[in-house]
């Protein structure tokens, strides 16, 4: 074999070794994402959501919870918006029922009605994160998407009074701090189950003293996202 | 020679041409109607051993607080089916709002602290999936939620032993494939003897715990 075709040889064995290792440079997957083509639920969308919610574990009134909420996603996994809630109507429990059987208001020994207090009105700034975002399959079957997020928020809180006479002032602050859960049965919508406490000051009844108090609130609610979904990497 | 290298230039450019042609006829359309690939699953529950010392917290209390401690122990027939038993040792106390009704109202409810809880369970997955922490960090944590069912016994410490049964939902996130933590929220329901009538008590416990798997990993038929 001469030089020349030693040459061309080695050309030829050496293209044969650095071709496939070029290829595997530029799809290799050592620095790659995780998923690729992501579908990023939330990043860049806004959200929309009506929910209705039931307080949980309070001693004098339950209290059903209407509330409308808007949020922007900056990323996937955190957002910030707005959120409205009316929790003035309201059922006496079970304690408040006995109360009214059986005993007697030290205050004012006239009457058999419990004066009381719930939450009114919340209007709250918040913000959410999610820590936890990804895909579940329902029954083996259906595919959707879902997140765990948390939530924090401040904002203005009203008392409402109930068989309360001459009741103190009904404006107050709030703090919320909750979690919950979004599965996205589609990608223009998701089913959200969240339970939220409402830290409010005031006082449950005309003989308690005014304290933080919490209240939590379960919420079942339908957000609606737009635009589109986005794609990751 | 110079034959020699356009023989050797040749043989590598037909077996460069030709090994296309041959996967196009591995991955033509036949094939993909009988080859399926299955992604091995990265966690399986199925015929192993779960051990979960657990927290518990119950979570509908007005007159008393409590918190509680124990263990389940389930065994996971198939990765959607198990059974199990548990144990719950309470330790509570009375809140102010029962001094505060009494003050206010001359009311005096009768208080009951719990004592412990023990019972055997089954568990259904119906729901599985995987998370990315904050979009994409870390690694792929997989997870799974479950329904529970159960029944047993549940005694207070002034009351005798009663009947219990209980329903509820658990999230299991597997942290490595053996070790998970789980949260569950059960409704453990049974009649309190108290001193005016019977009444029916449904305590809504949050239980939060550490699933330690044995064996320690699954052995799949075909490894990778």
């Amino acid at each position: 074999m001469g030089a020349g075709a030693m040459k061309r040889l080695a050309l030829i064995l050496g293209l044969l070794f650095v071709a496939p290792s070029a290829l595997a440079l530029e799809g290799g997957l050592a620095d790659a994402p995780a998923i690729r083509q992501q579908n990023l639920m939330r990043k860049g969308r806004h959200e929309l959501t009506p929910a209705l919610g039931v307080t949980l574990g309070q001693s004098y009134t339950t209290s059903l919870v209407f509330q409308a909420g808007y949020q922007y996603h900056f990323l996937d996994w955190i957002s910030a918006g707005l959120e409205i809630g009316y929790g003035g109507v309201g059922f006496k429990t079970g304690l408040t029922k006995n109360i009214e059987r059986e005993g007697r208001r030290t205050e004012d020994p006239n009457t058999y009605r419990v004066a009381r207090s719930s939450v009114g009105l919340l209007a709250l700034a918040k913000a959410s994160l999610v820590p936890l975002g990804g895909k579940l399959v329902l029954g083996g079957r259906h595919l959707g998407y879902v997140d765990f997020h948390v939530n924090v928020g401040v904002g203005l809180a009203t008392i409402n009074y109930q068989d309360w006479e001459n009741p103190p002032g009904s404006m107050t602050v709030g703090v919320l701090v909750g979690a919950g859960v979004r599965y996205f049965p589609i990608k223009l919508l998701s089913i959200n189950f969240e339970v939220n406490d409402y830290m409010v000051p005031r006082k449950e009844v005309k003989s308690a003293d005014s304290r933080m108090t919490q209240n939590p609130v379960f919420l079942l609610g339908v957000s609606f996202f737009v635009p589109q979904v986005k794609k990751g990497f | 020679m110079k034959t020699w290298g356009t023989g050797i230039l040749g043989v590598v450019l037909l077996g460069l041409l030709a090994a296309p042609v041959v996967a196009q006829e591995v991955t033509a359309e036949d094939s993909e109607k009988y080859i399926r690939v299955i992604q091995q699953k990265p966690f399986i529950k199925a015929l192993r051993l779960e051990i979960e010392p657990t927290f518990n917290l119950p979570l509908n209390e007005n007159f008393t607080r409590h918190v509680g401690a124990g263990v389940q122990v389930r065994f996971h027939i198939t990765d959607e089916w198990a059974i199990g038993a548990d144990y719950i040792h309470y330790w509570g106390w009375s809140t102010d709002l029962g001094d505060e009704v009494g003050e206010a109202f001359q009311v005096y409810p009768e208080k009951r602290l719990m004592d412990f809880y023990v019972g055997g369970h089954v568990t259904y997955v119906p729901v599985q999936g995987k998370f990315l922490w904050f979009g994409s960090l870390g690694p792929v944590v997989y997870w799974d939620a479950y329904l529970i069912a159960g029944g047993g016994a549940a005694k207070t410490l002034c009351g005798g032993y009663n009947g219990s049964g209980n329903i509820g939902l658990g999230v299991r996130l597997a942290m490595t494939q053996w070790l998970t933590l789980n949260f569950e929220v059960r409704d453990y329901m049974y009649m309190e003897k108290y001193a005016h009538d019977d009444k029916f008590v449904n305590n809504v416990v949050f239980t939060t715990g550490l699933g330690l798997f044995i064996p320690f990993k699954h052995k799949y038929v075909f490894e990778k």
